[in-house]
């Protein structure tokens, strides 16, 4: 399916990686997107050899979805505390940000560019896992343990589609993936480090608007079947709660459904085509809240679930 | 792969969103720059609009999806404007004024050919000055505020401007801008609205609702592109004026003369010519000459910065500075030189206050 | 996947435990808990009078005829939803 001329990043000699972000030349696979990238900063190229090493690369694609680059904006600031600037087509829709930061403003920037123009699908906030062909959907708010535990199930047998996004194709209601990396914050870094030996992480970035953050790598495993959609079968709000037995309970099918147009984000622009979307996966795949603190716990019960 | 190297100029870009024959003759690179351009131009409606008009097959596979993406989006606009003007035909009708809509939603409305998939953001109507503040009263009684409390911005308004302040609608959050005039009342020259509100014409098939006639309709989308001082948009507007001059340039081969007519009347005779040479030197639109006698070269120099779409690759050095003075001029056709300085002076203060604040 | 009816501008799923509309014109969206649907499902029978649609009620919900104040409340709500 994919044109003979993509390669996977890690293939690439550093170098080559490096001049063609400098040229604007690396088209970067991911999903159904390819995002054609321009950037000078070191730390993103060495951020993508380690988190993208499986995605398939290609040099000056033809067409992209997306021409993004990460530079450093006109300004007598840039010799004192380096700032850098997302863009698509030029146009920044983030304020600047420390040059250190440039690769964790890659990855916001990407989720931008999808969530405010990839209207052919229903665009969700949520996690979303596979086994198989069925997946799970994963909506929960900031700081609930969604990244954490969709980190942990993605090593422990599920394959990963997206930490942040869910790609709903509304024709069909299958759920596309994007294999990206998983966007850790705080204490879940040190949590997953120690809980996932075997887990690649980048060095975290102190101080940024959502404080420390790392990302993780995507299981080659999961980039290798990105293109694979899967069929939602369970919607699951997962929650952390520290000294809680695990509780799953039922969510009432209208609160469901409120909680995923507040998750979605365009459903007004798709309209009647997002609420039939919505209703319909409300329809067949009960919305379950889960309490969790041990992960273990929580793999069991999943791996519990039919379809 | 070799680079696209169609020459993107005003009049290529415009026939392409107009023309499903030359889309499906495009290679995979001008797609890219095509789509990337209409996204910046804001005209991603338009390009979906026209792509639909060819079989599936007939556009590239990584292409569709974004023609689907603009089709969702034109869709969105189209309902939620139709929805918008049932609204405000139900308030206007509580005190029995017309409901007259320009620009954006009276294109829609009238489903005019060259405007669908047209993104626009707010709804602009027409009252008679006479009733604005009844009309503010019914549309307060219906749901709508106003957006501007800061007591600078409501002077600004009341005393110098064509419009209310803009009023949203508290629980959809959709703006509607009320003119009661066509250009501020500090302009120097003065359009009559009576006229331009008495030949209004009722939409068939939408009770109540009025657009302009057509010459009155290129005239108000004229005079407000050779006033305006921010330009995000001027490519689109530019669009508008070719499509109004096709439009019903086809339909009524005296359409011109009538034009003319009108503009002489209404003291609106320079921003014609300025359409009537901008449609005729970016667009090559049919029927309309350039007039070189009334419109410099430098101001020229200055448009084709400022009709074009903003992107990266079409900006040259100048791109900006020719934005600003193209800013400055239009506020100086709207007001005298005092209220100029100190409006942009106090944009001024404003700006640097929210930065530090 | 269903496509909106053209003739009619609500579309509605009914469930369980609660209900959800789409009013195709305005493009809101309603969701009901069980009892409003009921109260909504009744009304469309027999018009939205709240002594009819507790008498309708009655027949399959035994507590129904002590909720006539919960039934005008729920009436209230539907018609300035425009669902009635």
């Amino acid at each position: 399916m994919t044109p003979a001329p993509f390669a996977p990043l890690g293939t690439l000699p550093r170098e080559t990686l490096a001049r063609w972000l400098a040229q604007g030349r690396l088209g970067l696979r991911t999903g159904p997107f390819t995002f054609r990238i321009a950037s000078k900063e070191a730390i993103v190229a060495d951020n993508l050899r380690l988190l993208y090493a499986h995605h398939l690369v290609i040099d000056s694609p033809p067409f992209a979805d997306f021409h993004v680059s990460l530079e450093r904006p006109a300004s007598p600031r840039r010799w004192l505390r380096p700032q850098v600037d997302f863009r698509l087509d030029g146009y920044s829709p983030f304020l600047s940000l420390p040059a250190p930061q440039a690769f964790a403003l890659f990855e916001w920037g990407m989720n931008w560019c999808i969530a405010s123009h990839a209207h052919q699908y229903l665009l969700l906030h949520a996690a979303v896992l596979a086994r198989g062909d069925d997946a799970a959907l994963l909506p929960a708010p900031p700081g609930a343990g969604k990244s954490t535990l969709c980190a942990y199930l993605a090593h422990r047998g599920w394959r990963l589609l997206s930490d942040e996004l869910a790609l709903i194709d509304p024709a069909n209601g299958l759920v596309h993936g994007l294999a990206r990396p998983v966007n850790l914050k705080n204490a879940a870094i040190d949590v997953i480090r120690d809980t996932l030996p075997e887990a690649v992480l980048n060095t975290p970035v102190p101080d940024t608007k959502k404080g420390t953050v790392a990302h993780l790598a995507p299981p080659a495993s999961a980039v290798a079947e990105v293109d694979r959609p899967a069929r939602l079968q369970w919607i699951v709000t997962p929650r952390y709660l520290a000294g809680s037995a695990l509780h799953p309970a039922r969510i009432p099918r209208p609160e469901a459904m409120a909680m995923l147009i507040d998750n979605a984000f365009n459903y007004d622009v798709l309209g009647a085509t997002a609420f039939t979307a919505l209703a319909d996966l409300i329809s067949r795949a009960p919305a379950i809240d889960l309490c969790y603190e041990r992960f273990e716990e929580a793999r069991e019960w999943f791996g519990a679930l039919k379809a | 792969m070799k680079r696209d190297e169609r020459p993107w100029t005003p009049a290529a870009l415009a026939g392409l969103l107009r023309d499903p024959q030359q889309l499906a003759a495009l290679d995979l690179p001008s797609w890219d720059m095509l789509i990337r351009l209409a996204r910046r131009a804001n005209v991603l409606g338009l390009l979906a609009t026209t792509a639909e008009r060819l079989p599936a097959d007939a556009l590239p596979p990584c292409c569709r999806p974004h023609i689907a993406a603009g089709r969702a989006l034109a869709a969105r606009q189209a309902r939620a404007v139709r929805w918008e003007i049932e609204c405000l035909r139900k308030a206007l009708d509580t005190i029995g004024v017309p409901l007259v809509l320009l620009k954006g939603a009276a294109y829609l409305a009238a489903d005019l050919p060259f405007a669908r998939g047209r993104f626009f953001s707010d709804v602009d109507i027409l009252v008679p000055r006479s009733r604005i503040d009844e009309v503010e009263a019914a549309l307060m009684r219906h749901g709508w505020a106003t957006t501007h409390h800061d007591a600078y911005d409501q002077r600004y308004y009341r005393q110098w401007m064509h419009e209310l302040p803009p009023m949203r609608h508290m629980r959809r959050g959709t703006v509607v801008d009320v003119h009661h005039r066509i250009l501020p009342l500090t302009a120097r020259f003065d359009p009559d609205p009576v006229t331009m509100l008495e030949q209004a014409v009722p939409v068939p098939g939408l009770d109540g609702v009025f657009v302009l006639s057509p010459a009155d309709m290129l005239l108000h989308s004229a005079t407000h592109l050779y006033h305006e001082g921010e330009l995000p948009h001027g490519f689109r507007d530019l669009l508008d004026l070719d499509g109004l001059f096709r439009h019903f340039g086809a339909n009524d081969p005296d359409f011109l003369a009538t034009l003319h007519t009108r503009a002489d009347t209404l003291h609106l005779q320079a921003p014609l010519a300025f359409a009537l040479h901008q449609c005729a030197r970016l667009l090559e639109t049919p029927g309309v000459s350039m007039n070189v006698g009334r419109t410099k070269a430098v101001a020229d120099a200055l448009y084709d910065h400022a009709l074009r779409p903003l992107h990266p690759v079409l900006d040259s050095p100048g791109s900006g500075f020719a934005r600003w003075l193209l800013y400055v001029r239009a506020h100086w056709l709207r007001m005298p030189p005092h209220l100029l300085a100190w409006h942009l002076g106090h944009k001024l203060v404003r700006r640097q206050g929210q930065e530090s604040g | 996947m269903r496509a909106p009816p053209p003739d009619h501008s609500l579309i509605e799923f009914a469930w369980d435990d609660g209900g959800a509309l789409y009013d195709c014109s305005s493009g809101d969206t309603h969701l009901l808990d069980p009892f409003t649907l009921a109260v909504l499902h009744a009304a469309r029978q027999c018009g939205p009078t709240p002594e009819a649609v507790r008498d309708l009620l009655a027949r399959t919900d035994d507590t129904a005829a002590e909720q006539l104040s919960r039934i005008e409340s729920a009436l209230d709500q539907l018609t300035a939803a425009r669902l009635l």
